[in-house]
């Protein structure tokens, strides 16, 4: 399979190649490599966590606090979630990781407009009022962190979140600022040829 | 309702936030693994060739150009109690401190070319993707800090 490197935001399936060697092709440790298999068996995308793991105490404790706040248990919609992560990594560009969340938001609202409006118009688009909400709330807490206030909080809350909801956006669009950088300073996004 | 430390509940002063207080007792795994990620980053056993000054020094600095005051005073704190790094001007530091700038201001423009950057100043593939690491988790806590403050203040 042939790949080219992808530049423009897309919902379409990509892969992303690190700069770095994985554990899978060093002399990795046992440690290493049992980093790995905790977190996936599957061949797609393992080339991260294989690339991660060539420090895996800390690669443990990423892998664990990302996927509690994107699936842990209870709290808002895991849509809102899924749409705070593809704000932030279309505002601080990572093709990749906003490539993955575009499409996990549009397999749970059943549409894929929304997502491609973001992906392509970015977040100025038109957005239904909950949509928005939280889009500016994710955008503005990736940018200017330190400007976020009460005020920004308000709009959330007349969009109808909860304290919990907020709670979980706050953590989606914190933890792709984190995400989107290891992405985007590690390795490329590519696409089939 | 813990006794274990809680990393953002003491650099937050979040102790009397019954909304934030609140979070913490729905979602408690959420803040047991900030606190596993902070020791993984900032306070590893075992900081192997990145030394805890060193770790530090990244993390002040990452937060000052974020820029979240908070973290900078803590890990500026933090610095000083690990005995502070002897040469910044070294060309070690700074290529340390060089990522930590194309990490903050650029991810989307960095290159190949920088992740040379740092194996031709010595660093390993391990020292690459700890320094990577610790990097994004202080962008990850500066904003959840930021986050948590306006959401505890607006209830």
């Amino acid at each position: 399979m042939t790949t080219h490197r992808q530049t423009t935001f897309t919902q379409d399936i990509l892969s992303w190649l690190p700069w770095l060697e994985t554990v899978d092709e060093l002399d990795a440790t046992p440690e290493q490599l049992a980093a790995v298999d905790a977190i996936t068996t599957a061949k797609r995308g393992r080339e991260y966590w294989a690339t991660l793991a060539n420090d895996p105490v800390s690669l443990h404790a990423r892998y664990g606090i990302f996927n509690e706040i994107i699936s842990g248990p209870g709290g808002g919609p895991r849509s809102d979630r899924e749409l705070a992560a593809t704000a932030t990594s279309r505002v601080t560009s990572c093709i990749y990781c906003a490539s993955v969340h575009a499409r996990a938001y549009s397999g749970l609202v059943k549409e894929r407009e929304t997502a491609q409006r973001l992906l392509d118009e970015g977040p100025s688009a038109e957005f239904g009022p909950r949509e928005r909400a939280i889009i500016d709330f994710s955008v503005k807490l990736a940018l200017r962190p330190d400007e976020i206030s009460p005020e920004d909080i308000a709009p959330l809350k007349e969009a109808g979140l909860s304290d919990i909801e907020i709670f979980d956006v706050i953590g989606s669009s914190a933890i792709f600022s984190n995400a989107n950088r290891l992405m985007a300073t590690l390795g490329e996004a590519r696409h089939e040829d | 309702m813990t006794t274990q430390p809680d990393i953002t509940f003491e650099i937050g002063g979040f102790a009397d936030n019954p909304t934030i207080v609140a979070l913490r007792d729905e979602k408690p795994q959420i803040f047991t693994w900030i606190q596993t990620y902070y020791n993984a980053t900032v306070s590893p056993e075992d900081p192997g060739t990145i030394s805890l000054a060193e770790r530090a020094l990244i993390a002040q600095r990452a937060a000052e150009l974020i820029p979240s005051p908070v973290l900078d005073n803590w890990y500026g704190a933090l610095l000083e109690e690990r005995g502070g790094v002897a040469d910044i001007t070294s060309p070690r530091i700074q290529a340390l401190l060089d990522r930590v700038a194309l990490v903050n201001e650029n991810p989307d423009r960095s290159t190949k070319e920088d992740v040379q950057k740092l194996r031709d100043a010595g660093f390993s593939q391990q020292d690459i993707i700890a320094v990577s690491q610790l990097i994004a988790f202080v962008h990850y806590q500066a904003r959840l800090l930021a986050g948590l403050r306006a959401l505890g203040a607006a209830s």
